[in-house]
């Protein structure tokens, strides 16, 4: 190894994963001072170190790809002086007024993407080229827009679009008429041009489907790092990397029954999937001819399936490996958010689970939504009104952990049908001792002893999805996070995730003046080391805004002041007597900022976090 | 009549002479950009100072193996390459570089300097995937590797890379 020079050495370090990296630059004085004086491998390094971006991919080494890309060092002093700004609490805040009828889909460095909102008509121009996106640029006080085209007519449902700032990528849907079907085309830009009209990446038209009935069937597009994009059609499921061209290979991923378009997917990293929504253990057979012969067994729970795909077997379909059923009822939620599942019978009260925005797969953290619908437990003096969202977060780590106990066979007899692995007791101990993270920790007594008398009981089960053996929430609740919040109905799409920090914001129906207030936005760094020996969950919040961010009324250019709100409003441990709210917050708080009325979108993306406001108003609060 | 194929000659540290196919030998940029110098000299020698008759040898053998695939660009950055995982190298390309380790690290400095790329990144990637999962002191008796931190040093360095042990 000493005949090659310091840069050979320094592409090999750059293939390591964290632990090898750091062994190596413990091995001698030569590999030590590679590893501290590389700027890429300290980039790595930092951004691992601050859960900023998914760390053991090599995405790090991806910059900017458009305009004039900064180098590697020039990346890194941008990063660690936004970590800084961040976490001092000094943010440079802006206001910016956007047209009409614009929603932000992406937000990344000095640029925000808007389009026009789902189910809207593209703008078309004399040329007869539609304008997909907008890309505004923010220079200062001014913000400059400019119109990425196509020339075609791109589909406007929702979820027909993936946008990607750093990665440079567009993904959309071309519907082409074809008598009395619709064939359906996934197409690849770059975002950044040249020119006035958006140019094809190498692997544009990467797919081609030709289904549809008059159903709303088109494709729905989901883009994750490495280049990874999962197309969802009414019928199947599939994957690729965009990144290899037109001669991209495609893979499938095995959907179960019940599971599929009206389910939620998201992206985690380069590799990991997670479906949720009600699905069957085995296709259900009906004896009925009702439906038309479809099968009519009800689907009670919802399930969490995760998936990790494989670039070397990519021909064969990706089954689920782990999968988690969602808590149902007060008696199988976290203790944390107990109070706010209502008492009666969840399965009228709690709607499916929806996940959390992943931020094109970036998010540390999965996130579990769930909207409650009934009347609260405790007498809320808003109760009429009340409408709050419990999130139950998951840290990706933890499941990376449990899918590599559930594909690492248990002993050689195993080998090669990762799905009858399962069903081996001990490794399903470890699948969920690596969610939960605590070996001696197994919720079911807890859930039993702490139920409440007035509910269902909590029931543990014994479920097969096709031999993989269901995790029920005892066995992997104490590894999860629970967090409760109030906010519009569409609030699923609003916290978006970064890492493993992330941004939300609540409202409230004040039912005396019959309005609708935005009571605070947080910003929050959450520590998942919630390893063994190590003490897990710890929050530290960035700071939040105040009760009086305005009120309903789409008074236009209303602007008042907001109070700086109390930084952190969870309760200590000692305070609240539950041995599961290991909380340690500190923060600072906004200083006071003006604001345009009822906000109804939070972003954030790692260094910046921006308020949409309804009337068309938004504030950039940049760290960076 | 089958067109006769083109060939150039490549001459090795040990002056022994290879007459290898262009297309074979363009897998190089650095010997294609050469016979792009040397235009139409037929028959001149094209001297590989820095590569054994051994190694060359072994590298033909990817060359051709790999001729048909296409060149990557020449401005193509390292991110792209680096995109594929450390594990996945190609079922050929590990076959055919299981190599002891004095020849596997020959492999790397003649890719380096024939430019190669996608070789030096199998060869890069090989020596990553022997480090996967050990302790510095199985690197260092991997590598032969002498430990020239004091003992100081090494705790110092211990302490420092703690926050990533679990």
């Amino acid at each position: 190894m000493d005949r090659l020079d310091n840069y050979l050495l320094e592409v090999i370090l750059c293939k390591l994963q964290l632990k090898d990296l750091l062994s190596c630059s413990a091995t001698n004085k030569q590999l030590n001072s590679i590893v501290t004086s590389s700027t890429i491998i300290q980039l790595f390094l930092h951004n691992h170190l601050f859960g900023r971006s998914s760390p053991l991919t090599p995405d790090h080494m991806v910059f900017f790809k458009y305009g004039s890309a900064r180098t590697p060092m020039e990346e890194l002093l941008r990063s660690i002086k936004s970590e800084r700004n961040l976490l001092d609490y000094r943010p440079c805040i802006m206001d910016y007024k956007l047209p009409e009828g614009q929603i932000i889909v992406a937000v990344a460095d000095k640029y925000i993407i808007t389009s026009i909102q789902a189910d809207s008509d593209y703008p078309i121009d004399k040329n007869g080229l539609y304008a997909l996106l907008t890309l505004w640029e923010i220079d200062g006080e001014n913000i400059n827009g400019k119109a990425v085209k196509v020339n075609f007519k791109p589909q406007r449902e929702g979820n027909t679009r993936a946008v990607d700032i750093k990665d440079d990528v567009i993904v959309c849907v071309e519907g082409i008429e074809e008598g009395h079907n619709t064939r359906y085309r996934i197409r690849v830009f770059h975002l950044f041009n040249e020119g006035e009209v958006a140019q094809p990446r190498e692997s544009d038209e990467v797919i081609r489907n030709t289904r549809d009935m008059g159903l709303n069937n088109c494709p729905r597009v989901s883009i994750g790092r490495e280049g990874l994009l999962v197309v969802q059609t009414a019928h199947d499921i599939k994957w690729t990397r965009w990144t290899e061209g037109k001669e991209a290979t495609w893979g499938r991923i095995e959907k179960h029954p019940y599971l599929g378009f009206s389910s939620h997917l998201e992206i985690y990293g380069s590799d990991m999937i997670a479906m949720l929504g009600p699905c069957a253990p085995e296709t259900p057979v009906s004896t009925s001819t009702a439906f038309g012969g479809f099968p009519s067994v009800p689907v009670e729970k919802d399930y969490l399936l995760l998936y990790k795909l494989s670039d070397a077997d990519r021909s064969a379909t990706a089954k689920a490996q782990v999968i988690l059923r969602m808590p149902c009822g007060e008696n199988e939620y976290n203790l944390e958010v107990r109070d706010e599942v209502p008492l009666e019978e969840s399965d009228e009260t709690m709607s499916p689970g929806r996940l959390i925005n992943s931020s094109n797969a970036r998010s540390e953290i999965i996130q579990v939504a769930f909207v409650v619908a009934g009347r609260p437990p405790d007498l809320h003096i808003f109760a009429d009104h009340y409408c709050p969202w419990i999130t139950l977060a998951i840290p990706v780590r933890c499941i990376r952990d449990a899918l590599e106990a559930a594909i690492r066979p248990a002993d050689s007899a195993a080998q090669g049908d990762p799905t009858q692995i399962t069903d081996n007791p001990d490794r399903m101990g470890q699948i969920s001792r690596a969610i939960t993270r605590r070996a001696s920790t197994d919720l079911t007594t807890q859930l039993h002893e702490q139920s409440c008398e007035c509910c269902p009981k909590f029931k543990a089960r014994n479920e097969q999805f096709r031999g993989v053996t269901v995790l029920g929430p005892e066995k992997w609740l104490a590894g999860a996070f629970g967090q409760s919040f109030q906010a519009p109905d569409d609030a699923h799409e609003n916290p978006w995730s970064f890492g493993t920090r992330h941004a939300n914001f609540d409202t409230t129906f004040d039912w005396r003046s019959d309005t609708i207030r935005t009571t605070e936005f947080e910003l929050m760094f959450r520590n998942y080391n919630c390893h063994e020996g190590h003490e897990g969950q710890r929050c530290k919040a960035l700071g939040g805004l105040g009760d009086d961010l305005g009120e309903i009324g789409d008074k236009d250019e209303q602007v008042s002041r907001a109070a700086p709100q109390y930084a952190y409003k969870y309760r200590l441990p000692h305070e609240t007597g539950h041995i599961h709210a290991p909380l340690i917050h500190s923060g600072g708080q906004f200083p006071w900022v003006s604001t345009h009325g009822l906000v109804n979108n939070v972003f954030f993306d790692g260094e910046k976090v921006v308020l949409r406001y309804k009337n068309g108003w938004m504030t950039v609060f940049d760290f960076a | 009549m089958a067109e006769k194929k083109q060939t150039v000659i490549l001459q090795t540290s040990d002056d022994e002479q290879f007459t290898v196919e262009k297309v074979v030998a363009e897998r190089s940029a650095m010997i294609k950009s050469m016979m792009e110098d040397l235009g139409d000299q037929e028959g001149q020698a094209i001297p590989l100072p820095n590569v054994s008759s051994s190694v060359l040898t072994k590298i033909l053998e990817y060359c051709d193996h790999h001729k048909t695939e296409p060149l990557p660009a020449p401005d193509a950055n390292d991110a792209d390459d680096s995109r594929r995982k450390t594990s996945e190298i190609g079922e050929w390309d590990s076959r055919w570089i299981q190599v002891d380790q004095e020849m596997l690290f020959e492999i790397i400095l003649a890719a380096n300097y024939l430019d190669i790329k996608p070789l030096l990144d199998v060869g890069c990637k090989t020596v990553a995937n022997m480090i996967k999962g050990k302790t510095p002191e199985e690197i260092r008796k991997l590598f032969n590797i002498t430990n020239d931190f004091t003992p100081e040093e090494e705790e110092q360095i211990r302490k420092e890379n703690e926050w990533a042990e679990e």
